[in-house]
């Protein structure tokens, strides 16, 4: 039996455990705290003024509205420069190659890094992250990043490979994977199916395309001539076929016979199914069509669903479906993934103050804002994509509760993931493959031809990569 | 110095009678050293150096940077000799210097052609004063007000191919319907009608004030002589507008060899590169692909096309006006 004091002292016990465990909680989830209780010294740079190279963007008009917090948090005055995404990345190279500095901060990706890297227009961010006089590092918590999406953003310069090694050239904001998206509400009236595999998908896109009448179509894709067009649902299906663009010897590899077989499928849907003057379609023309209900299928970006589902935006709220892409010909589904990140000019004046506004920006505190405030999506954070609040906004996009969430989680865990190789001439590679998709297009030149022509172009671009590695002399 | 107590505010005023009398002194005996009759000329022309410097650098620098490797990604720049006009030449740059050079050449020549022949018609339309003439003629200018670039985008929205006004309207003419801008074969004659929209205007009153500014006896002779209107177009109108038709086929032939921003808006060079004029490929290799060397070549290139036919251009104006004189 127990005497009084046994009593007491197990009392004693529990309290003190509960005290331990909270404490333990409180720890724990330090990084779900606001900023002020980050060990930081956010005013160390007051006065500092930033500037900001911001991409026209939905994560730029969810970072805007947040900005005063910073600047009240910090003392810091924040200016910010937003433009279109091509006039954003001239601006951006002028700023850069010429030395000028006026961004401190610019919006980035994975495929720009390479070229930044090379040049060294980007900063290291890991420096900064490991300087316990700028980062708190419990608190900003790095680990909660999806891992696929912060590797990208890391490459050691090894040309054709290296990447989640070496440097950290830019904090993922935002994530997209490449999918089907279709009007499941027409599918069931036409009795279609979702797609497995190429040649089904060139079938149903033909029979929607028939179905819809005069001014619908079966599908859109991007089109301007650009690498983008090349990016999304081309490289997807390209890589499900088990190719890339590059050999490891940094040859052009686009004209497989692999390679021609699947461009061909694509080509042909888009001549038999598509939009006519796809070449002038840019992802916004694409999202805007598919929106406005004369399209039946878009494959291209897994995010532009905020779209879709938003009444005020679209036509066809509530009556579409979101499938994986269809797999190569040995089952393998690979989309492309890109990654809007946020980088600092190695020509930045004001590094600490950037590094600060990027932890800020960066951190839980700010980012699960953006989401649910701002309709930032796809998330970057894991803690982020799986908030209640997050879930609930997304449970009834899709065919089916759930359908799109469904997705996002098998591409971050399965089949999405940087499908380019990584090279700083990346986007000249996808500007000249894409000459060939628009060749073969207008029926100037066959499939083959044209893919063999920019095979040329391409591995004049390549040679000086070659001549460096001692590759070609 | 007085300080001024005003509003608890103090406001220093500088008032130094003395000192300001000095620095006038000084002022005048420094104005009477540099400004004499012989450096007046010199001191006039001053402001013309420097803009002219201001221009001339960067052009010199971008001729003696197309003979180097200057590709920012890839390392310092580097001497190559004549290596990237090599490349051109030999077309190995993707898309090609040949093929950007045909559609250049095209571009140009079209737009001049088309340009002149409906200035000319519209200049002679409006030289008559009709009731409303005035209305008229600055209606007529509205297109020549428009950006490039906002041309484009307008026209990019009538040139869609579903929801377009022109597939539109052709659908009642029993037309197919045309990608227009994103089909091959259209993309460039498309590009060229945005050009003559936006351009023609400006012929237009340019010609218009050739015309007004013809002397009248000639004409009223030719009238009193029963001349036809073919005759006088031919004979007398034409010789004695040549002077101006030169300076308009000089303005437009420089403003369509290096037009950039409509084929850009309206295309990106595409597709299929039926667009890639040779400005538009020197921004593909620049701007996009940090190819410098490359980029300043393409554009040399095109600076000799401009300089070359701006001389030919000119000595015909002279001629033209020296023949009016005569």
């Amino acid at each position: 039996m127990l005497g009084k004091r046994g009593l007491v002292l197990i009392c004693l016990g529990l309290v003190l455990l509960m005290v331990l465990s909270l404490n333990g909680f409180a720890q724990e989830k330090k990084w779900l705290l606001p900023p002020e209780k980050a060990d930081v010294n956010w005013a160390a740079y007051k006065g500092t003024t930033l500037t900001i190279g911001l991409n026209k963007h939905p994560y730029t008009e969810s970072l805007r509205p947040l900005i005063p917090q910073f600047e009240e948090l910090t003392g810091i005055e924040v200016a910010y420069v937003i433009l279109p995404e091509e006039e954003f990345f001239e601006k951006l190279l002028i700023d850069l190659s010429s030395g000028a500095g006026l961004f401190d901060i610019y919006m980035t990706s994975p495929m720009f890094e390479w070229r930044y890297q090379y040049a060294g227009w980007v900063e290291d961010l890991l420096p900064y992250y490991n300087n316990p006089k700028l980062t708190d590092k419990e608190w900003y918590n790095r680990e909660d990043f999806f891992p696929l999406v912060l590797r990208a953003n890391e490459w050691d310069g090894t040309i054709g490979g290296g990447m989640g090694e070496g440097r950290w050239n830019g904090i993922p904001v935002m994530v997209e994977f490449f999918v089907q998206a279709y009007r499941e509400d027409l599918r069931k009236k036409w009795g279609l199916i979702v797609p497995k595999d190429y040649p089904e998908w060139y079938d149903v896109v033909t029979k929607a395309d028939e179905q819809g009448g005069a001014d619908f179509f079966g599908i859109v894709e991007r089109g301007i001539r650009s690498w983008s067009t090349v990016h999304s649902g081309y490289y997807t299906g390209f890589n499900s076929w088990g190719q890339k663009e590059l050999t490891k010897d940094l040859y052009a590899s686009i004209d497989t016979p692999k390679a021609i077989e699947f461009t061909k499928i694509w080509v042909k849907a888009l001549q038999d199914a598509g939009v006519p003057g796809w070449p002038t379609y840019t992802w916004y023309d694409g999202m805007e069509s598919y929106a406005a209900g004369r399209i039946y299928m878009y494959n291209d970006c897994d995010f532009f669903a905020a779209t879709y589902e938003n009444p005020a935006k679209s036509t066809i709220a509530g009556k579409s479906g979101y499938a994986l892409p269809p797999a190569g010909p040995d089952g393998r589904i690979a989309s492309n993934l890109w990654t809007w990140a946020l980088g600092m000019s190695a020509l930045s004046r004001h590094k600490e103050a950037a590094w600060l506004f990027l932890q800020w920006a960066t951190s839980y505190h700010s980012m699960i804002d953006a989401t649910v405030k701002h309709d930032n999506f796809n998330p970057t954070r894991k803690s982020i994509w799986e908030h209640p609040d997050v879930a609930n906004m997304v449970k009834n996009w899709g065919a089916y509760p759930g359908q799109y969430a469904e997705n996002v989680n098998l591409m971050l865990t399965k089949y999405g993931d940087i499908r380019w190789t990584p090279n700083p001439d990346v986007t000249a590679v996808g500007d000249i493959w894409c000459d060939a998709l628009h060749e073969a297009y207008a029926r100037q030149k066959t499939v083959e031809q044209a893919l063999k022509d920019s095979t040329r172009g391409i591995n004049r671009v390549m040679r000086k990569w070659r001549i460096a590695l001692g590759i070609e002399k | 110095m007085h300080k001024n107590k005003n509003n608890g505010h103090t406001e220093v005023s500088i008032f130094f009678p003395e000192a300001v009398a000095k620095i006038g002194s000084c002022l005048v005996r420094a104005k009477r050293r540099i400004v004499t009759r012989k450096t007046i000329p010199y001191l006039l022309y001053f402001p013309a150096f420097i803009a002219t410097v201001g221009i001339l650098y960067p052009f010199f620098r971008s001729v003696v940077l197309s003979f180097y490797e200057y590709n920012p990604t890839y390392g310092p720049a580097y001497f190559i000799g004549v290596q990237n006009y090599i490349d051109l030449f030999q077309g190995v740059t993707s898309p090609s210097f040949w093929l950007s050079l045909r559609v250049t050449l095209i571009y140009a020549f079209a737009n001049i052609s088309i340009q002149l022949i409906l200035g000319l018609g519209i200049a002679l339309l409006l030289v008559r004063t009709f009731a409303g003439y005035r209305i008229v003629r600055a209606v007529v200018l509205f297109p020549f007000m428009i950006p490039p670039i906002i041309e484009a985008m307008m026209w990019k929205l009538m040139y869609e191919p579903v929801t377009g006004i022109i597939n539109y309207i052709g659908s009642f003419l029993g037309m197919p319907r045309i990608g227009w801008l994103g089909d091959a074969a259209w993309a460039l004659p498309s590009v060229i009608v945005i050009d003559v929209h936006n351009f023609t205007p400006f012929v237009a009153i340019i010609l218009l004030a050739g015309l007004q500014s013809l002397p009248k006896r000639p004409f009223e002779a030719a009238q009193v002589d029963g001349a036809s209107s073919w005759f006088i177009l031919k004979n007398l109108t034409f010789p004695l507008l040549k002077p101006v038709l030169y300076v308009v086929l000089l303005f437009r032939m420089i403003e369509s060899l290096i037009m950039f921003d409509m084929i850009y808006a309206a295309t990106h060079g595409g597709p299929a590169n039926a667009t890639m004029s040779i400005h538009v490929n020197a921004y593909y290799h620049g701007m996009r692909w940090t190819m410098f060397g490359t980029s300043f070549a393409f554009l040399v290139i095109l600076w000799a096309m401009v300089f070359s036919g701006s001389f030919f251009i000119i000595r015909a104006w002279r001629k033209a006006l020296e023949a009016r004189m005569v």
